[in-house]
């Protein structure tokens, strides 16, 4: 389960203060695949940073998995990132000079998965995101779909505990977004995998098991 | 579970490296440049002191002076190893007159051949050349015929006290040098015609390229039981020791500005190489990359990239310094008529030593590594949101 109880985060600005994320509680069930709506600048991304440790709130707690993370020392902090979260960030994110192979392994070397095991692993997922030919290209010869499905297959090869995307499919058209999103699902649910996904996209929130709605950093629905 | 080592984050710097081929490339070639420039700069000051020690000593003393040595005792005797040759010189103190003009001299006896062979002087010769062995021949520089008013051929007399003697001497080679004691207290005859052969002579021992002096001055007392005394290049020439020293000195602040200067270059270029990808540093902390394996892979990737700039840029050196002596060095002798430190010849030959062989790789080295410090440093501090957020 993965917990907040009254988080805020404050932002100083050359427009002030931006409360990004302001006395935010949720609960989230394991294993379910939850969407984050909201427009632009309601806290969707600072929420899914806080949740998975790559910003730590002002005040309140985050606890994922009886793991109370901003209360983890930094190397302590890694060490959970690496084994239990997968992240899928707007762009794809993968790292420019790894071949999709080579990004797809990244975690698996991370986690000290290695030889024939972490080989096995990636031609499984280069399968089942239906890439298997591009293992030797590089980021920059894939188009944006392939791309985003290249970063799900890298979120979600250690198997993680959680993947949070945050807005994957806003590069993409309608169709690839769903498509790569409703890859998402499907690859966590073998898995086990909670995955929140931020996004503004209505269509999205049709497939999510929770969906919780913010604006203006506070939670103002949540539907199951 | 054990996460990957060492190998695994050199693979990726090396990849990095690799596939930010013109970064790599552009940031190699200013590493090349400035260890090749800084080699071959440390080897031309090398050079200087050694052209300028080369025409002192080369020119007719030598690098060792040995006093006092009894007749009884051959050249050959000192030649130890290390040594290219040994001349003997006789010194008898006198008048040198043409009609009416006199001057308090010093006869020289040498032998013509050794002399030829091992001093420069030959190359100072004006008119004639040195005096023939059995002939009494004399050998004055320009400045004593301008001063005695005479031509090659004229007729000059010796005189004596001890051992009195007077010899008439016909002037057989001219030379001119700038080296005042060459210039205006000395004249040279064959060590065949002196009027006495049992008096004591001194040596002029002249050493392999590279010999240190000390080595040889020690060899000498283990083998005479310091029975004569020996005087270094450094001890008859306090001046040129201090020259060279001082040359080494201003060399080196150079060298080091010049450092200072190719290292805050290379250091801020490094911060740019690396912060240009600071996102994907970013990415990686958020997938649970820790902040001492960043800063591996931060010192991998400067690191490798200074082992190789750094060993092409050594070979390049090298190279341009070889490449200098193949060619025939320097030819500075429009700049170095004027200056008795290069009265023989004004080439400069750079010289590698270990010292600029090692001190600009390893300093360009130790300058990356602090420049990669900054970064590694920000990355350490701010939280993976912020580094996506940067760019």
């Amino acid at each position: 389960m993965i917990q907040l109880e009254a988080v805020t985060k404050v932002f100083q600005s050359g427009r002030g203060e931006i409360r990004a994320l302001d006395n935010v509680s949720l609960s989230v069930e394991a294993s379910r695949f939850v969407a984050v709506m909201g427009k632009s600048g309601s806290g969707k991304s600072t929420l899914l940073n806080c949740i998975g440790g790559l910003e730590s709130p002002d005040k309140g707690t985050v606890t994922c998995f009886g793991t109370p993370i901003n209360s983890l020392t930094a190397r302590e902090l890694s060490l959970f990132q690496r084994r239990h979260v997968g992240f899928v960030f707007q762009q794809g994110n993968l790292l420019s000079y790894l071949s999709v192979a080579q990004n797809i392994g990244f975690p698996l070397s991370l986690n000290g998965i290695g030889g024939s095991r972490r080989s096995k692993r990636i031609d499984e997922l280069l399968d089942r995101i239906g890439l298997p030919a591009v293992a030797k290209a590089l980021p920059h010869e894939l188009s944006s779909g392939e791309t985003q499905r290249v970063a799900i297959a890298r979120a979600i090869a250690h198997n993680p505990k959680m993947v949070l995307a945050d807005e994957p499919t806003a590069n993409l058209d309608t169709a690839t977004g769903q498509q790569a999103v409703g890859l998402m699902r499907d690859m966590g649910r073998d898995h086990g995998c909670t995955i929140i996904l931020a996004t503004h996209d209505n269509e999205i929130t049709e497939i999510a098991d929770t969906v919780f709605g913010l604006k203006d950093g506070r939670i103002y629905k949540e539907e199951d | 579970m054990k996460s990957e080592g060492f190998g695994f984050w050199a693979r990726i710097a090396l990849l990095f490296l690799v596939r930010s081929g013109r970064s790599t490339a552009s940031l190699s070639i200013m590493m090349i440049s400035a260890v090749a420039a800084l080699i071959f700069l440390s080897a031309l000051a090398v050079g200087v002191n050694d052209a300028m020690l080369r025409n002192t000593v080369g020119l007719f003393s030598g690098h060792i002076t040995g006093y006092g040595i009894s007749p009884s005792v051959q050249p050959e005797d000192f030649k130890v190893k290390g040594v290219e040759g040994v001349l003997k010189r006789v010194y008898i103190p006198g008048i040198l007159s043409h009609g009416r003009l006199d001057r308090p001299m010093t006869l020289c006896g040498i032998d013509p051949r050794s002399e030829t062979n091992l001093t420069a002087l030959r190359k100072k010769m004006v008119s004639g050349g040195y005096p023939q062995n059995g002939r009494a021949e004399l050998m004055i520089s320009k400045t004593l015929a301008q001063e005695f008013d005479v031509q090659m051929g004229a007729a000059l007399v010796f005189v004596s006290e001890q051992p009195r003697t007077a010899l008439k001497l016909t002037v057989s080679g001219i030379y001119q040098t700038q080296i005042d004691p060459l210039r205006r207290d000395i004249v040279f005859c064959p060590l065949n015609v002196m009027p006495a052969r049992d008096l004591p002579w001194s040596a002029a021992v002249f050493l392999q390229r590279g010999r240190a002096v000390q080595e040889i001055l020690d060899a000498y007392g283990q083998k005479w039981s310091h029975q004569y005394r020996f005087e270094s290049w450094e001890t008859r020439m306090p001046d040129l020791r201090q020259l060279i020293d001082l040359e080494y000195i201003s060399m080196g602040i150079v060298i080091i500005l010049v450092f200072g200067v190719v290292a805050v270059g290379i250091a801020c270029a490094f911060v740019i190489f690396i912060l240009k990808n600071i996102r994907e540093y970013g990415i990686m902390k958020a997938m649970g990359v820790t902040q001492r394996e960043m800063s591996l892979l931060i010192v991998m990737k400067v690191g490798l990239m200074n082992v190789m700039a750094c060993g092409v840029g050594l070979l390049m050196g090298v190279a341009a310094v070889w490449a200098v002596i193949g060619s025939g060095g320097i030819d500075l002798t429009a700049f170095t008529s004027y200056n008795r430190y290069f009265s023989v010849s004004g080439v400069i030959y750079p010289r590698l030593t270990a010292f600029s062989l090692w001190a600009p790789p390893v300093t360009a080295f130790l300058f990356s590594l602090i420049s990669a410090l900054w970064p590694a440093a920000l990355l350490a501090r701010r939280q993976p949101a912020d580094i996506i957020r940067m760019i």
